[in-house]
């Protein structure tokens, strides 16, 4: 503040700070004192002991609170894992978790929560788009303190912008790519008239967009499409928005949503009368959108989980040719212990395994492999550089990952997956699938 | 009526106020709801170009799932309903709508891509589910970049004014409840009382005066109650009076008829009342007049009772009973009886027609008295002649003395005439006024003093404020009149209306009632600034000299009084005094004139006070002579300085009336001032001082010192003495011969003063004469010279006879005359006198004077010379030669001798032979042969000197080689020796 800011009394500054609560003056000083110390120390401030501290901020809470559960529980059984055994180049690895119920202010509070008291290392598995989206602002501001978001649940676009290289590191494929890998394999059947069905936010937006520009691709376009507000529950009406989509006699419908939302869309979608395939994206969460599903066909006896198609950015985590997927499964079998006092709010039954903790694991074990890397200096700088250069990495897959910036980065592939039998098995087109 | 009047008053009150809150509410709710229109369409406006502002690129990279982001976060404040934005293609971007964007705002989509406009476009939208939204569009990069839109809901908007009107409505309705309550009880406490004052009314109105109504207050119900119950206590009163008159008139009237029939039954004449020829009443004197049994005849034909005559007369129609008729018949008694009556009639309208109402009288005796009556009034008649007589007598009388009586007030008036004329055009103000110092009257003149038109204005405008300058001359004139009862040339400063200030001189006097009580003051007014600046003026010129304006000897002398007061009283306080006189003045008043003497004097007056400072005082004491006061010296050399500077400044060669004119001062200063008593005594001094400069040359200044003061009190004393000597004889006279040394004779003598004083030393003429010249002694001294000289002459003359052979001619005694006489006219005829009471004939006397007697006034001098010329006596020049002698001079004085300085004589043969004097005694000698005249050498000493006379041509002598001066009786031996024949051992002329 210049000199002329105390000459002056009625100075803007000033006012400002006459008329502000002095609660939130308080709060502004103590995030100024935090700033500074985070400056001063940047190295220190992530390491306790040779734990390496990560904070999560996800949806705990809510209807999409399994999403953020078993996404931790995949982070937490490879932790444990590498933990376990002797650390990641002897740091722990540790996270601390905030719960944002799916609230993108929720989310930015607590970042800065992570960022300005605990001071974590890093920030790790962020779940769901608008969260992180609102996220993205705030990491462009902490860049000075090389504040880095690693591996969030989203295949969001913006995530995967060149401008955010240096801070945001993905493992996942984005949505456009999952779009487009089922748009191609609806066309490849011969459905050229596909609908939409999405939520009305980014993720929403991002996946819409995704097939416009797929059908675009092929001079197409979406024949119908209906909004939904985040945050619906299972128990949510929907059979205006199918009425509308109806009404664009679609032969397939694309839903861009959350399990409950999904889960319920196709209850009504079946009740209407519709038939044809229905696709959903990774961040559906096929494992408690079938849990939804199989509780609801118990109701009305009938079979709602056919005909849906589960897109995935992971292999199926029951194929147990893959090392990975045996050594998920052993962690997962290993995981035990309470659960932290912070996810207590909302009863929660978890998976045994699911898509969404499997993507978790693998997350873990990457950031292991990073986290190795860094030696006996672990701060964010040499975290970042680490990414840049880093080699691809053997998560136990068919082929290893490049976790590198750029457009290379991370898990390219889609997986497409049905419901059969009680078990999600991977298909390599919908031929089979078409009723 | 109570009720309905409430009720009516309410009912409208409530009526108008619903009405106004109605509308007030109606138009606060419309105001407020545009007011918030407005300011929601701004908001959405600002809304949408933030967004479009932020969209902007995202929308050119066509990146949907950022622009929902932005947008999402826009939704989140709440404000909006949706966000739409359109890209340049017009497909929908990114929306916020659930489940689908509604129709409605599709079909404004498409219209703004076909309108194209570059604005934002604002409308109000109705959406499929009954909202009505704010709709913007708000254009990105002008349309090129695409669209957004956005919808604000109004219902907040709705609302807002809805809970306005409700607000509003139930806030009026709660003042209108409170007003309703309050008007009831206000109006009840105005309805009620009119109420009560109402059947208040009634009651007075149904006679009931016993209750009374108990409306007080101060207002007008209260002011309508008072005066309904004053009305009511007077209505009752009237009432009640009414009653009582009434009561009284019944009773009135009772009486009235019962005296009524007293008096018909008991009146002497007879009463007859009759209608249509019936007799209605009758008394019963009527029927003792008729000589009728006594019975009542009412209801009987009138004809039947009394006789047709007197019916007759009775029922004719008669006049009113104002206006009653009379006639006279013979009517007839009883018993048979005629006799006169005399009937009175008159109508009375009655309820059954006009009936007649007849006084009857017997007028038998009547008729006798009326014949003895005529009798007494013949009598009465001549008695009223005679007395008007009488009055017409005294009338006269007072019309004399009403002529009189008129001719005093015509004289009265007159002299009021006379003294207001007095009043009016006196020249001096004459005015009255009260004690309390109010101007009653004035007179025109009062008013032309204070300089008011009128005497009106001035008695109202003195009224107000006082004449006087200072204030307090009021009180003491008051105070004055209250003590002597009148005052008298009460002078004071006045202020007149033009604000001039001026004098006035008032007298007046007390004027006072028979109990001694004052009345009034009234007196004259006099404007006296006139005399007042008169008298200034002249105090001025008591201290001041006219021509010069200084201070005189008077002012200056007190002056020099108080400075010497303030020596006295401050030991450090110096002053000195200065005398000062202009050398030569008296030569150039006379020679060029008084008016160049009075501007020369003026000029020397400025120059000293120019010379001087402000302290001091320069003063003029008349003629050429002035003193100047130095005041508060540090040193004496500033009176000195001062001196220099006057006598330099004085001596610069001035310009008058054409001529260059130069003149010089002398001055005496008196430096050491601290032993004087007298401001005289320094004067004095000062004078001796300057004339010490004097003597020592013209120009110069002398500072008085101890010696002058030893020299002027010797001088004194000598003054004295000299002064003594003259008077009782201290003087005496020597004789000093003659001599015609051509003829060796005696021809006279000079006389010579000798003065010994009483200190037994001979003071020689050249000492005392001038001191006597200065002093004045010199007349008494001359004068008795003179008469001593004349008195000798004639001794001489006397003894002249005896010495043979001097009969022939007389011997002459010279007399030394000062220069001083011949100013004094009086000198010839002081001369002739003592001649002629000595009886010496002038031919024996000579005056000798000195030359400066032609110069010092000639014309006077001059003529004095003539006259005694004409007397016979001689004149010769004494000292010739050593002054200005002006020979014209000595023509035109008609001079006999001239006497020839001893100087010259003793330069001439010795041996220090001068010769310059032998060239001069010749040249006189010559010169006064030429002019025939005498020629006198004196101091003749040796034979040398004789003989070198001799030889020039002198004839006359004398000195000590004749004689020495001789006493009387001396003189007379030499003329007793035949000296005036022949001179006894006469010296031989020759040469040593």
């Amino acid at each position: 503040m210049s000199e002329s800011h105390t000459q002056s009394p009625r100075r803007p500054g000033l006012t400002w700070l006459a008329t502000a609560a002095p609660k939130r003056l308080c709060r502004v000083f103590c995030l100024m004192v935090c700033c500074l110390a985070l400056l001063g120390s940047s190295a220190r401030a992530a390491v306790a002991g040779h734990t390496l501290v990560f904070g999560m901020s996800a949806a705990f809470s809510g209807p999409a609170r399994s999403l953020g559960m078993e996404y931790q529980r995949g982070i937490m059984a490879a932790f444990t894992h590498v933990n376990d055994h002797g650390g990641a180049g002897g740091w722990r690895l540790a996270l601390s978790l905030r719960d944002d119920g799916y609230g993108p202010a929720a989310a930015l509070n607590n970042t800065i929560g992570f960022v300005e008291q605990e001071r974590v290392f890093a920030l790790l598995g962020y779940v769901g788009t608008p969260t992180t989206a609102r996220v993205l602002p705030l990491l462009k501001y902490y860049e000075a303190s090389d504040m880095a978001l690693l591996f969030p649940l989203t295949g969001a676009d913006m995530l995967r912008d060149r401008s955010y290289d240096d801070c945001v590191f993905n493992l996942r494929g984005s949505y456009i790519d999952e779009t487009r890998t089922l748009v191609e394999a609806l066309l490849a059947t011969g459905r050229k008239h596909i609908a939409v069905f999405h939520q009305s936010d980014v993720y929403g937006r991002n996946g819409w967009d995704g097939v416009r520009r797929a059908l675009a691709a092929h001079g197409l376009a979406m024949v119908a499409e209906a909004t939904y507000g985040r945050g619906a529950h299972f128990s949510e009406d929907f059979q205006r928005e199918v009425g509308i989509l109806l009404l664009g006699n679609p032969d397939a419908i694309i839903t861009v949503g959350t399990a409950p939302a999904c889960a319920a869309f196709v209850r009504d979608l079946r009740g209407a009368g519709f038939a044809n395939l229905v696709a959903t994206l990774s961040f559906a969460d096929a494992d408690n959108m079938a849990r939804f599903l199989r509780a609801q066909a118990r109701v009305t006896g009938r079979d709602y989980l056919s005909g849906i198609v589960f897109s995935q950015v992971v292999p199926c985590y029951e194929d147990k040719s893959l090392p990975a997927v045996r050594l998920y499964q052993q962690s997962m079998a290993r995981l035990r212990g309470p659960r932290p006092p912070q996810l207590a709010p909302d009863e929660y039954i978890p998976q045994r395994y699911s898509f969404v903790s499997f993507e978790g694991f693998l997350a873990g074990l990457a950031l292991a492999k990073v986290v190795k890397h860094l030696g006996g200096d672990p701060t964010r700088e040499r975290l970042r550089a680490i990414f840049e250069k880093i080699r691809p990495v053997d998560l136990g897959l068919r082929e290893k990952v490049d976790l590198r910036p750029g457009i290379r980065q991370g898990l390219r592939r889609t997986y497409l997956t049905v419901y059969r039998n009680g078990h999600f098995i991977g298909v390599d087109n919908l031929k089979a699938v078409a009723r | 009526m109570r009720s309905k009047l409430l009720a009516r008053l309410l009912l409208f009150t409530m009526t108008a106020f619903a009405l106004m809150a109605a509308a007030t509410s109606y138009l606060s709710a419309r105001e407020l709801k545009t007011m918030l229109e407005s300011e929601y369409k701004a908001r959405a406006l600002a809304i949408a170009r933030s967004i479009a502002d932020g969209s902007t690129e995202l929308l050119l990279l066509q990146n949907a799932g950022s622009i929902q982001a932005a947008i999402d976060q826009h939704q989140e404040m709440g404000d909006l309903s949706y966000i739409l934005v359109v890209n340049s293609h017009g497909d929908i971007v990114a929306h916020t709508f659930t489940p689908e964007v509604p129709k409605v705002v599709r079909k404004v989509i498409a219209e703004d891509r076909s309108a194209s406009g570059a604005g934002p476009d604002i409308r109000t939208l109705r959406l499929d589910d009954g909202r009505e939204v704010i709709h913007v569009a708000q254009p990105v990069l002008g349309g090129r970049g695409g669209y957004v839109h956005i919808g604000m809901d109004t219902a907040p908007i709705r609302m807002a004014a809805t809970r306005a009107i409700w607000r509003q409505l139930s806030l009026t309705m709660a003042a209108l409840a409170l007003c309703a309550t309050l008007a009831y009880f206000f109006m009840r406490g105005i309805t009620g009382r009119l109420d009560s004052l109402a059947r208040y009314a009634q009651q007075v109105a149904a006679h009931d005066f016993s209750s009374t109504c108990d409306v007080r207050s101060d207002d007008e119900i209260g002011a309508l109650a008072e005066s309904m119950r004053s009305m009511a206590g007077d209505i009752a009163g009237h009432v009640t009076q009414l009653e009582g008159f009434m009561a009284g008139a019944t009773l009135e009237l009772k009486d009235a008829l019962g005296s009524l029939s007293a008096i018909v039954g008991n009146i002497a004449d007879g009463l007859l009342v009759v209608q249509n020829g019936r007799i209605l009443r009758h008394n019963p004197a009527l029927l003792r007049m008729f000589g009728l049994p006594e019975q009542d005849h009412t209801g009987q034909s009138c004809e039947d009772v009394l006789g047709g005559q007197v019916c007759q007369a009775a029922s004719a129609p008669a006049g009113t009973s104002a206006q009653p008729s009379l006639v006279e018949v013979l009517a007839t008694r009883g018993d048979g009886q005629g006799f006169s009556v005399e009937i009175t009639v008159a109508g009375v309208p009655l309820t059954g027609g006009v009936a007649n109402v007849c006084i009857l009288r017997d007028i038998t005796a009547t008729k006798q008295l009326e014949l003895e009556r005529e009798e007494s009034r013949a009598l009465l008649e001549r008695m009223v002649a005679e007395r008007t007589r009488e009055l017409s007598r005294a009338n006269t009388q007072l019309k004399i003395e009403v002529a009189e009586r008129k001719v005093v007030g015509d004289a009265l008036r007159r002299a009021e005439a006379k003294f207001r004329g007095i009043f009016e055009n006196a020249v001096e103000g004459i005015f009255q006024f009260s004690p309390e110092g109010r101007y009653l009257s004035a007179n025109p003149a009062m008013a032309g003093i204070f300089g008011y038109d009128s005497p009106e204005q001035l008695v109202e405008a003195l009224s107000s404020k006082s004449p006087y300058l200072e204030a307090e001359r009021r009180v003491a004139f008051l105070e004055l009149m209250e003590e002597q009862g009148q005052v008298q040339s009460f002078e004071s400063q006045a202020r007149r209306k033009s604000g001039r200030i001026i004098w006035i001189s008032e007298n007046a006097r007390k004027v006072v009632d028979s109990a001694g009580k004052t009345l009034h003051y009234e007196g004259f007014v006099e404007d006296v600034t006139l005399r007042k600046e008169a008298e200034s003026r002249l105090v001025h010129q008591a201290f001041h000299d006219p021509l010069t304006g200084l201070p005189n000897r008077l002012l200056f002398l007190d002056h020099l009084r108080m400075a010497m007061e303030r020596a006295r009283r401050r030991s450090d306080f110096r002053f000195a005094v200065l005398y000062m006189d202009l050398d030569r003045f008296k030569i150039i008043n006379d020679s060029l004139g008084h008016d160049v003497g009075d501007r020369l004097l003026r000029h020397v007056s400025d120059a000293l006070v120019a010379c001087g400072r402000s302290t001091d005082t320069v003063a003029r004491f008349g003629g050429d002579e002035f003193a100047i006061l130095l005041e508060d010296l540090t040193a004496p050399r500033d009176a000195i300085r001062f001196s220099r500077r006057v006598l330099d400044e004085i001596s610069k060669p001035l310009r008058l009336a054409g001529r260059e004119v130069t003149t010089s001062g002398s001055l005496g200063i008196v430096l050491h001032t601290g032993a004087y008593e007298r401001p005289e005594a320094l004067l004095r001094d000062a004078d001796t001082a300057m004339y010490h400069a004097k003597a020592l040359g013209k120009g110069r200044f002398k500072v008085f010192n101890t010696r002058m003061h030893h020299q002027a009190q010797e001088l004194m004393e000598m003054e004295i003495e000299l002064r003594r000597a003259v008077g009782q004889g201290g003087l005496s006279l020597v004789y000093q011969p003659i001599v015609d040394i051509r003829e060796r004779r005696l021809v006279g003598f000079e006389t010579l003063v000798r003065w010994r004083r009483d200190n037994g030393r001979d003071i020689p003429p050249v000492e005392f004469i001038p001191l006597a010249e200065e002093t004045g002694i010199i007349y008494p001294l001359d004068h008795w010279v003179f008469a001593q000289a004349c008195c000798a002459a004639k001794i001489f003359s006397q003894a002249l006879p005896e010495v043979p052979g001097a009969e022939r001619r007389g011997l002459v005694v010279n007399v030394n005359m000062s220069a001083k006489h011949f100013r004094t006219p009086l000198l010839v005829s002081q001369l002739e006198q003592t001649m002629r009471e000595c009886g010496v004939p002038a031919q024996a006397l000579s005056l000798e004077i000195t030359e400066s007697v032609l110069f010092d006034n000639v014309q006077s001098a001059r003529e004095i010379a003539a006259k005694l010329r004409d007397l016979g006596l001689g004149l010769c020049i004494d000292d010739f030669g050593t002054g200005y002698s002006s020979l014209s001079y000595i023509q035109r004085f008609s001079v006999d001798a001239i006497k020839i300085d001893r100087g010259f004589v003793a330069g001439l043969a010795a041996e220090t032979a001068d010769p310059g004097s032998e060239a001069i005694v010749r040249t006189i000698v010559t010169l006064a042969a030429g002019l025939g005249l005498k020629v006198v050498a004196e101091g003749v000493e040796t034979r040398e000197q004789l003989a070198y006379l001799l030889e020039l041509g002198c004839r006359y002598a004398q000195g000590y080689l004749f004689a020495e001066p001789l006493t009387q009786e001396a003189a007379l031996a030499l003329i007793n020796a035949g000296a005036a024949a022949n001179w006894p051992g006469y010296p031989e002329p020759g040469r040593a």
